[in-house]
């Protein structure tokens, strides 16, 4: 495993570090999460669109949401309360023996717990610390400013260049998927830490990689920001078009609510196209023979296409197109990824099993988007409990005596079941469907999937 | 309590020093990834075909012009790069290739799935050159399973990896994220898992064969989407038309802003915000209740703020300690101060181009930080270095391999 024998302190809150953490334990690092007994990870909440297993809060909600067993997979949980100084000495006392830290405060916490990198490294020279803000560290104007992925995605540009296009009944910038930049620095701190480990590994020495998650989602709209510093030009929505491909788009499909999205790039898959929807004649339509003429009359183009499309399945269509070799593809759903033939001959969903006390049963959770030939990489056992692991690490790994885990315990230095903390509401999934929550219910979904 | 003596000075290499990479791909993901390798001390030469990477034939152009250099989309993607054509369609050419595998440690690429192993230059010949040799793939749908032969694009990657299906709003078609995100994602995540194999590579001599699906890159995203069916056998759904704008954008007087509850501002702090005394009122104080009347709190927010400015709006949260955003265009990117305060941007001096600003630095790194040095290459700029320098064939042969169209 390629991160075997490397140990992560995770002391990170929501997403963007949280998901790196998870990712480090499929490699084989050993990631402890820490948490405050009164500061629980906000995933815990079900907050998020993040659900309750079975939609229900059991006897422990704060161990039971989605999101938070998706992240959290393959960790250790402990919980320090770093308002108290004894919870500072532990946090200290673990970085000595961890050769990651991860956090994601604002900048003025770690600074004012004396846990900056300066300090940190008075503690473990070599210590390598991922720190990830909204808008990163330094004197910037927005350093302190509160952020999250969700408005972020506003600030640095993504909404500006999303949305249904002008003269659309729903136009105006839109955002896409659900917070998105946190992903960008999940993926960085990937990068970062094994960069900086390679480094350390030739060198003896450690550093800090100073993460915002504004930058991350700003590099990812170059090429906008050169067309606008080079030529003036300011971007804007054009749906699901492409910026020089004709036709693109997304296109009904038989079913309900069932989409299918194509992409044709030059002259000769144009016809391509013509054939298979059975209008060869179509190929010589002046209107359509030419790039610039199926840009130009993309909204008659699209008429045509939807027409042909609506009435076919949309793997069907898929298959059809991909077999003259042209790009296309079904909208597949947070359903549809579990039956998808291509993603489990790939194994990209993946099975933990819960030990029994939890009550979870076994749940399928995404693995990850890269494969290494010669290091399989695994989830590595199920999300742990609040807390689950401060007796083996505190007494074993850092040899706190038993009457000072006790005294810990009992000042709620650090607990097994969180001191703050709501569960989301619960919405039942028939009342969630007509809400329009949810789009579609399986009450059977557990047999479907062969759910132990 | 900070003690900036205690930093220790920044020098002047990256992490990944040392590190040698044949960067094959001509596509935005593959290339990417290179970069970023190449951004943090890693040795890139981009191997392009005699025409050129397909990457210098996508705009946007600098001042419209379609000319192989002035790609503004291939600038961006391969600074700090040098440059090298070779024909592996040619027999000499593909010895050329074999000849520069014992010397590097990495190779990037992006063909579909198998095209390498036909050339018989995949994976298996490779190491048989240099074990220690990491490669990473990074395709559409990945080197394996049904798809893997099938051809991507954006919106397909979009499609099949689950984003579309929750972005627009109910009843109308779905819609994708503007611009190139799933091929940005697919780079990123090339980078990430290039790194930790160099890392273990270090250690245990051992290579790897990286293989990257951008689909599945898009899809990790998803993760309140996935989990949502095996814990309770739920679709998520696109936004409602309405009675949802909180956590989406919003039009104010001079554009849009976005806000969000939850972070260090309570209820009562965002209803002061907005300054309508109906906002106090049970039926949004309670979350519950106010997810039930989101359709009129949509449309008090909306009047409230449509005499304000986005700016003013935008520092105003700030202090109150909102989540808060503001729809910003890439000209006001451009000039952001926050992005200057990281030193964001750099002024490369392309050869062709000229001087231009350009977004460079991913993250800041204390001890090995980002280095700026070189404007994208022209195609084979480096030929002479890479194949008289390097391994050393006389010029005479260097025309040859020209006239033969090897390289």
């Amino acid at each position: 495993m390629p991160l075997e024998g490397i140990r992560v302190l995770d002391s990170t809150y929501v997403f963007a570090l949280p998901y790196a953490g998870g990712l480090l334990a499929d490699m084989g690092a050993e990631v402890i999460k820490v948490e405050g007994p009164g500061r629980p990870d906000v995933t815990r909440t079900g907050g998020y669109s993040g659900v309750f297993a079975e939609n229900d809060l059991g006897e422990d909600w704060w161990n039971r949401p989605s999101t938070y067993n998706l992240i959290h997979r393959g960790k250790q949980s402990i919980t320090l309360d770093m308002t108290d100084e004894r919870g500072r000495e532990l946090f200290k006392e673990l970085v000595m023996v961890s050769d990651v830290v991860m956090e994601n405060f604002t900048p003025r916490v770690m600074r004012s717990w004396g846990l900056d990198y300066p300090n940190l490294r008075k503690l473990r020279p070599d210590v390598i610390l991922v720190s990830n803000t909204g808008y990163g560290h330094g004197g910037g104007p927005y350093s302190g400013y509160p952020a999250q992925a969700t408005t972020q995605e506003a600030t640095h540009g993504h909404c500006w260049i999303t949305g249904y296009p002008p003269g659309h009944p729903n136009e105006g910038p839109a955002k896409a998927g659900a917070s998105f930049v946190d992903f960008l620095s999940t993926w960085t701190a990937l990068f970062a830490i094994g960069a900086a480990l390679r480094y350390r590994a030739r060198t003896g020495l450690g550093q800090w990689a100073d993460l915002g998650m504004y930058q991350s989602g700003v590099m990812f709209l170059s090429e906008y920001i050169l067309d606008a510093v080079a030529n003036g030009r300011e971007g804007g929505r054009i749906g699901n078009r492409h910026p020089w491909r004709a036709p693109q788009g997304c296109y009904p499909a038989a079913g309900d609510d069932q989409w299918i999205t194509l992409s044709v790039g030059d002259d000769s898959q144009w016809r391509s196209l013509c054939e298979v929807m059975g209008q060869p004649e179509l190929a010589s339509d002046l209107r359509f023979n030419t790039i610039g003429g199926r840009r130009k009359n993309h909204d008659a183009l699209d008429e045509v296409i939807a027409a042909w499309t609506s009435a076919r399945d949309r793997y069907d269509t898929m298959h059809a197109l991909q077999a003259v070799g042209i790009p296309s593809g079904p909208v597949l759903t947070g359903r549809d990824i579990h039956y998808d033939p291509h993603f489990k001959s790939r194994n990209f969903l993946e099975r933990a099993q819960y030990p029994p006390e939890r009550k979870m049963g076994e749940r399928m959770f995404l693995s990850r988007p890269y494969k290494f030939s010669k290091s399989p990489l695994h989830i590595q056992g199920p999300s742990p409990a609040f807390g689950q692991h401060n007796e083996p690490m505190l007494k074993e790994l850092l040899g706190v005596p038993e009457e000072t885990y006790r005294q810990l315990v009992e000042d709620v230095v650090i607990a097994t079941v969180p001191t703050t903390g709501e569960p989301s509401p619960v919405v039942p999934q028939p009342e969630a469907l007509e809400r329009g929550i949810i789009a579609a219910w399986d009450p059977d979904y557990r047999e479907r999937l062969g759910l132990v | 309590m900070t003690n900036e003596a205690s930093f220790p000075p920044v020098l002047g290499h990256g992490p990944l020093d040392g590190v040698k990479v044949l960067d094959l791909s001509e596509d935005i993901a593959g290339s990417f990834c290179a970069r970023l390798l190449a951004d943090y001390g890693a040795d890139v030469l981009k191997m392009e075909p005699p025409a050129g990477a397909a990457l210098r034939r996508m705009p946007p152009f600098f001042g419209d012009d379609p000319h192989p250099e002035k790609s503004l989309f291939f600038l961006a993607m391969n600074l700090n790069k040098k440059s090298a054509t070779i024909n592996l369609k040619s027999g000499s050419g593909r010895q050329l290739f074999r000849d520069l595998i014992p010397h590097v440690d990495v190779v990037v690429e992006s063909y579909k799935p198998g095209y390498m192993d036909d050339l018989g230059l995949g994976y298996e010949a490779l190491e048989e050159i240099n074990p220690g040799l990491v490669m990473t793939s990074i395709t559409p749908f990945g080197q394996t399973g049904p798809y893997s032969q099938y051809a991507g694009e954006e919106i397909v990657n979009y499609a099949m990896g689950l984003i579309m299906s929750i972005s627009g709003q109910q009843g109308r078609e779905p819609l994708k994220h503007g611009g190139f995100q799933a091929q940005y994602e697919g780079g990123l995540n090339g980078a990430a898992a290039t790194a930790m194999a160099l890392f273990m590579q270090g250690n245990t001599g051992d290579g790897q064969h990286i293989d990257v699906s951008i689909t599945e890159c898009v899809a990790s995203t998803m993760m309140a989407t996935q989990t949502m069916y095996p814990f309770i056998g739920a679709t998520q759904p696109r936004r409602r038309a309405s009675g949802s704008n909180f956590g989406h954008p919003m039009p104010c007087e001079d554009g849009w802003i976005i806000v969000q509850t939850g972070g260090g501002a309570t209820w009562e702090t965002i209803a002061n915000f907005f300054r309508d005394p109906r906002l106090h009122e049970e039926r949004f104080t309670d979350t519950a209740e106010r997810n039930r009347n989101g359709e009129e709190l949509d449309r008090i927010v909306l009047e409230s703020i449509s005499e304000r400015g986005k700016w003013d709006l935008f520092t105003e949260a700030a202090n109150s300690r909102m989540l808060f955003g503001l729809v910003q265009t890439p000209s006001e990117l451009a000039e952001c101060p926050q992005l200057e305060s990281r030193d964001f941007y750099r002024e490369v001096d392309h050869p062709v181009i000229g001087k231009i600003k350009v977004p460079a630095v991913l993250f800041n790194l204390s001890l090995t930080p980002y280095q700026y040095l070189a404007p994208a290459p022209t195609l084979g700029q480096h030929n002479r270095e890479i194949y008289v320098e390097g391994l050393g064939y006389s010029q005479q042969e260097l025309a040859l391999l020209r006239q033969t169209d090897s390289i």
